[in-house]
């Protein structure tokens, strides 16, 4: 059939339509501008298909298989890259030995790959180390590994229960073991258990007591408790436990008023500050026996 | 009236109902030289509570927007009616697609699309009835009663009712009523508008938007559309004629307290002159059209015989000596058609007695009116001095569609908006005994106490 007044098959039969879609492309593009048509088509179509094709991954064990081998291959081909080396490590920040040291604990041998590296766990072993307070590390694209550490300074040395030396910081965290007494001469000693964890308390203790330093052999900790300041020729400060600083300073000014400490004192007892009490040597109380009697029999004293 | 052939109509505007559900829908103007689709967004809510408080719905012109648009060259309609479906169908397609896609981030797609129909030899009846009321108070019975009492006009073979319309409601001889219910009243008449058209070219246009794959939402005749949009409020309450000079056909309709009363047609149109040129020139009519919009006038003037214009016979378009004729040749040609045209309106404008109607005003668009010298014309020839009528602002329109010869696509947008008071707007009469029983009870109590 065709229409009444269309023309036979003439050059112009088909170029005589006027322009406009054709009914297909029409009813296509409308269904098009329908947002549940586009939704469908752009957005769950892909994700149902991801989806069928993700579940068939997962339930065939052969094909996850095959997969995690070829990750797992990929992941080594790219760890392997010569960009990704280590080419060396640098620490900075400590003494000589400390470096060694350190250098020694993160055990990185040059050239292997740098992905494998895991910085915060070096950080983590580092600053396991006595020695160390702090630790960077960083990698920088050179392929350098960069490692700054902060040195703890030792501020004490403790004498542990079976006699062996032990350096402390200001804070009192255990460095390392320390050599004999000797090669520490300016650090003060201390004894006792639990001193180790009051090291800043003695130190302001020491702070307090600076003018007799170089006589002070020892600071013991008493019953976890309190102080006592031993200094040498066995003369024996013992502090209270609350205040003890005050109470320190109060026989330094005895100290710096009447040598108090340069006399034959054998025990200072500052445990009740409000009573102090002096205990004498007994050469010392001889002495001041003998100079009673003579002062009694009304003699002087040669 | 008979009430039970409306049903089309009811579907048609719980179709425009969804469409302003759902915020959009398309205008679509079928014309005989072009097509264009406006696609429009609704604001719902806006035009919900609004209701039926403003009788132009001129407060609700805010509520919609164009956000598409789209005129296509129009092949395959002759004199508003469709002689070639398929074709026609092509453009509106175009026209659709285009204007969905300058849409397209605002409205997602248009289903409903509401079109006008410019052809089918529109006729208009009057018709009245009186009725008593029910209760001595005006209910919604009682106009249903009165509609489906006014006497079915002679419709005639062949011919169905395109748009029948309340234009005066009379409550006991009062006249100018816009809504009797709750009125207190012994009788209720009411005068009705009712435009006939043919059936044939109008089921042509359904089954055009049919395969396009689009719900029809509405039929508005042409001549109404153009009125509604290019009359001012204050001319459609003192009364108007808008003519609406098309392609293929020249329409008025009648516009009197705000209601359309009369649509007329005189079938010759803007195609009618480019052929006139094209045959008495012996011209092409592409050529044809081309020097009517270009050169084109109705009054002659003394410069006329000096302006030359390139009229190229058929076959001579490219050679370089063409054909130049005066301009006033070129008046001479177009001014019969259009002096004809006139006075065609100015006959049926006296048959329906419109022109001794006082305080008419005359509002001519539509593109043939665009023509210089035919303002002058009409004055001449219809007495009346004659206003360039251009479609109201409506938002998003845009500047290429707002010159005269887009009244009647954006009448079909504010259409959309007017409230609605056809025939099927209102209930059909029930007997009694349909009412509830429970409305039947209490009406039983009211009367027997």
């Amino acid at each position: 059939m065709r229409a009444v007044s269309e023309p036979r098959d003439g050059p112009q039969a088909g170029g005589r339509r006027g322009p406009g879609p054709s009914k297909f492309i029409y009813r296509l593009r409308r269904a098009w501008a329908k947002p549940l048509t586009r939704n469908a088509v752009l957005v769950y179509l892909p994700l149902g298909a991801l989806a069928v094709a993700g579940w068939r991954v997962v339930a065939d064990d052969a094909m996850r298989g095959q997969i995690e081998a070829y990750v797992a291959a990929l992941a080594e081909r790219v760890a392997a890259r010569p960009e990704f080396a280590v080419k060396g490590v640098v620490v900075t920040g400590g003494s000589a030995a400390l470096n060694a040291e350190v250098k020694r604990t993160i055990g990185v041998i040059p050239g292997m790959s740098s992905l494998k590296l895991d910085v915060e766990e070096l950080r983590l072993r580092i600053e396991a180390l006595g020695a160390v307070k702090r630790a960077t590390v960083q990698f920088d694209p050179q392929g350098i590994l960069g490692v700054g550490v902060v040195e703890r300074i030792p501020a004490a040395l403790y004498r542990r229960p079976d006699g062996t030396l032990v350096l402390l910081d200001d804070g009192g965290v255990e460095i390392g073991p320390a050599g004999p007494r000797a090669d520490h001469p300016s650090l003060p000693v201390l004894l006792g258990e639990g001193a180790a964890a009051r090291v800043p308390e003695a130190l302001e203790l020491i702070a307090a007591a600076s003018d007799i330093l170089p006589r002070l052999r020892a600071l013991v900790r008493v019953g976890e408790r309190r102080w006592d300041f031993v200094l040498d020729r066995g003369m024996v400060i013992k502090l209270p436990q609350h205040g003890a600083v005050e109470a320190l300073s109060r026989v330094m000014a005895l100290h710096y008023g009447d040598e108090l400490l340069d006399r034959g004192v054998a025990v200072v007892d500052m445990r009740v500050p409000e009573r102090p009490a002096l205990q004498m040597t007994p050469e010392a109380a001889e002495t001041y026996q003998i100079r009673k009697a003579v002062a009694l029999l009304g003699g002087k004293d040669t | 009236m008979n009430f039970a052939e409306l049903m089309p109509f009811r579907n048609m505007r719980a179709r425009l109902h969804a469409a302003v559900k759902r915020g959009r829908l398309a205008v679509l103007d079928i014309g005989s030289s072009k097509i264009t689709c406006l696609v429009l967004k609704l604001d719902p809510a806006r035009l919900g509570d609004a209701g039926r408080s403003d009788r132009l719905g001129t407060s609700l012109f805010g509520a919609i927007e164009v956000v598409g648009a789209r005129t296509v060259q129009s092949r395959g309609v002759r004199r508003g009616e469709i002689v070639d479906m398929d074709e026609v169908a092509r453009a509106v397609r175009l026209a659709l697609l285009n204007a969905e896609k300058m849409a397209a981030p605002k409205v997602d797609r248009v289903d409903q699309v509401i079109v006008s129909f410019s052809g089918g030899r529109p006729k208009s009846y009057s018709t009245t009835a009186e009725v008593e009321t029910e209760t001595g108070q005006i209910t919604e019975r009682d106009i249903s009663n009165v509609l489906g009492a006014c006497p079915e006009p002679p419709v005639g073979d062949g011919r169905q009712i395109l748009h029948a319309q309340p234009v005066e409601v009379t409550v006991e001889g009062q006249g100018g009523i816009t809504d009797p219910r709750g009125m207190t009243a012994e009788r209720l008449a009411v005068a009705m508008h009712v435009l006939t058209v043919d059936s044939r070219p109008l089921a042509n246009l359904v089954e055009c938007i049919r395969q396009c794959d689009l719900d029809l939402a509405g039929v508005v005749a042409a001549p109404y559309a153009s009125g509604i949009a290019a009359l001012v409020e204050d001319e459609q309450r003192t009364g108007a004629v808008c003519i609406d000079m098309g392609g293929g056909a020249t329409s008025l309709s009648v516009f009197l307290r705000d209601h359309l009363i009369c649509v007329d047609q005189v079938r010759f149109g803007g195609d009618h002159v480019t052929s006139d040129i094209a045959a008495g020139l012996l011209m092409r009519s592409a050529a044809a059209e081309r020097i009517k919009t270009l050169y084109g006038g109705v009054v002659p003037t003394g410069a006329d015989d000096r302006d030359l214009i390139e009229a190229p016979r058929i076959g001579e378009e490219d050679v370089p000596n063409r054909r130049q004729i005066s301009r006033g040749m070129l008046i001479g040609v177009i001014r019969p058609r259009l002096e004809e045209t006139f006075r065609l309106l100015r006959q049926r404008l006296l048959e329906l007695g419109v022109s001794d109607m006082p305080g008419c005003s005359l509002v001519l668009t539509g593109a043939a009116c665009q023509m210089p010298g035919v303002d002058e014309m009409a004055t001449r020839i219809l007495g009346r001095r004659p206003r360039i009528g251009r479609p109201l602002r409506i938002s998003g329109l845009p500047q290429s569609l707002s010159g005269p010869d887009y009244s009647t696509v954006v009448g079909l947008a504010t259409y959309a908006l007017r409230p609605h008071d056809e025939l099927w707007d209102f209930d059909a009469p029930r007997p009694l005994s349909a009412r509830g029983r429970a409305t039947e009870m209490l009406r039983w109590l009211k009367t027997s106490w």
